[in-house]
């Protein structure tokens, strides 16, 4: 059974046409890919996916259920994490800070709470604490946790993008272009964690114009090009499909853009 | 200075006036805490506030007068009608962005204004509503101003511990994320709905409790007191002080009553004076007195690092 699935998925802004009755699955624990010229479609599907915009048609189904413009935070609960592009953290938070907001639950009477405090609650707060420090060190922020996040390198702020993504635990994460404007080392760092997370049994789903880092850790690869899947299947065949090479290269007259593969 | 708070006041014991400015320092402050909660906490201006003071002083007045409850019961009806009056504000602005919410507290407090006035068989409009008793404890009415202000005293203290527990528990944490970026709090499962909806819900309360001490204290209340003048008040004594510090409010509180006593001698051009001093304040110091000295005092210490 899929984990993630979605049915003739259709975005239109106006007269565009962004995705176009896309039809895509993920299975639990794989390790996807996907690719795509610019403008493809890419940012508009995990966007839809993950609630931030609501499809024009079709539907989302992620763990056998109806998850079809759920809001985000709603999806995070459900065990759908994602990160962004550019990387999104709350200034005025410390590295720790950024994940405990992810990881502790907050419930209808918060408030309530909060207002009453006590003994069991400083003892949870600790718990969290201590749990969030040894994720951070196992993700490589542990010498930061106490560090305010913008005064983070870019390379640190994806890393904990992913550290507050995976805080509860989650059965997918989407990885919006998770190595932009990483060093080698940086991007060798991130392809070794999406590894670990493949190994642990999470699925990730992955937007990314780093050809090495998509053959390499992928298990599957879809291809996107003017908001429909052109082809799909291993990173090998799809490499060799000659439809990719006509989106991204253009016909034999040619196009500006070359993937590094 | 808690210590102030308790010596200056006992030392003044004699005198009317000066416990009289001292009361209504102390419920100034108790209104700046209070929106400090949204302002400070939500990163949203609100022009509305004098509203949900207004609530709380007329459900206390009428616990007492029509429902002739105890003091301390009128109180906590007062808390509880400013926090629903909080939440019907947090719904309404919901659905919007940034500085709309400006646009719909302003429009929600001039509601609450016209339906003071207009609803003459419960509030008796524009005549107001007198007679309010003192506050009581346990059958033993407080009559002294030296006994009001030590009671306002105690609710503002209160009301400071517990919005520091608030600020400081995983629903302030995930407050400050909801004000950076609420999509980035979503994608941390934070629901920016609930967030809103707990911290105008406190801050109505404690507004609330703002408006039934006044009632009591003053003894008269009419739909002029809680207009959007108040409003714009509290909302300078935030932003003087320093929104989201924590001496900030009560620091603005404190001058902007005082003020106004001491600008006595420019008469018919006190305003001029107060106005200028405000936007002094505004243009050199625009985190606010405290905000300004906590930024100082990091400087150093940053420079070093």
């Amino acid at each position: 059974m899929s984990l993630l699935e979605t049915r003739g998925l259709t975005k239109r802004f106006g007269g565009l046409t962004a995705l176009d009755d896309l039809t895509l699955t993920v299975q639990p624990g794989e390790v996807r890919g996907l690719i795509g010229p610019n403008g493809a479609g890419k940012s508009t599907f995990i966007n839809l996916v993950t609630g931030v915009v609501r499809p024009s048609a079709g539907s989302v189904r992620f763990r056998d259920e109806d998850v079809t413009s759920w809001p985000t935070h709603a999806l995070f609960r459900r065990g759908l994490a994602r990160t962004f592009q550019t990387p999104r953290l709350a200034p005025g938070l410390t590295v720790l800070e950024s994940v405990l907001v992810a990881r502790v639950h907050l419930g209808p009477l918060e408030l309530f709470r909060s207002l009453a405090g006590g003994r069991a609650r400083r003892h949870a707060e600790r718990t969290w604490r201590h749990a969030v420090r040894q994720d951070l060190e196992a993700i490589g922020l542990g010498a930061c946790a106490e560090d305010p996040v913008e005064t983070l390198p870019h390379g640190q702020r994806r890393l904990l993008e992913i550290a507050r993504a995976l805080a509860r635990g989650p059965s997918l994460v989407i990885l919006d272009e998770p190595a932009a404007g990483m060093s080698d080392v940086e991007t060798s760092r991130v392809t070794t964690l999406i590894r670990s997370l493949a190994a642990r049994g999470l699925a990730v789903l992955m937007v990314e114009h780093n050809m090495g880092l998509v053959m390499s850790v992928a298990d599957r690869v879809s291809v996107l090009d003017f908001g429909r899947v052109i082809a799909e299947g291993r990173p090998a065949d799809v490499q060799g499909d000659p439809a990719v090479h006509e989106a991204y290269l253009g016909r034999v007259d040619g196009g500006e853009a070359t993937p590094h593969a | 200075m808690l210590l102030l708070a308790t010596l200056i006041p006992l030392a003044l014991a004699g005198r009317d006036y000066p416990l009289f400015l001292a009361t209504t320092a102390v419920i100034h402050a108790l209104l700046a805490v209070s929106l400090d909660v949204v302002v400070g906490g939500l990163g949203l201006i609100s022009l509305g506030h004098a509203a949900l003071f207004g609530i709380g002083a007329y459900l206390s007045a009428a616990a007492m007068l029509g429902l002739g409850l105890p003091w301390l019961l009128a109180l906590v009806a007062a808390g509880l009608g400013g926090a629903v009056a909080g939440l019907v504000l947090g719904a309404l602005s919901l659905r919007i962005r940034g500085h709309y919410f400006v646009l719909v507290s302003l429009g929600f407090g001039e509601i609450v204004r016209l339906v003071l006035l207009n609803w003459k068989s419960l509030t008796r409009g524009a005549d107001g509503v007198i007679g309010i008793p003192s506050p009581s404890l346990g059958g033993v009415a407080i009559g002294s101003k030296l006994g009001v202000y030590f009671l306002s005293l105690g609710v503002l203290v209160a009301v400071i511990v517990l919005t520091r527990r608030v600020r400081t528990s995983p629903l302030g944490r995930a407050a400050v994320a909801v004000r950076a970026d609420e999509m980035a709090a979503r994608a941390s499962g934070v629901s920016p709905a609930l967030v809103k909806l707990s911290a105008l819900a406190w801050s109505g309360a404690a507004a609330g409790l703002a408006g039934s001490l006044y009632a009591h204290f003053y003894t008269f209340i009419s739909p002029d007191v809680f207009t959007v003048d108040v409003s714009v008040t509290v909302l300078v004594m935030v932003i003087v002080g320093g929104a989201g510090t924590a001496g900030g409010p009560l620091l603005g509180a404190l001058l902007l009553t005082v003020l106004p006593e001491w600008l006595r001698p420019f008469r018919q051009y006190y305003l001029i004076v107060y106005g200028a001093a405000v936007v002094l304040v505004m243009v050199f110091l625009p985190e606010g007195v405290v905000g300004t000295l906590r930024r100082a005092r990091l400087r150093p210490r940053a420079a070093l690092t």
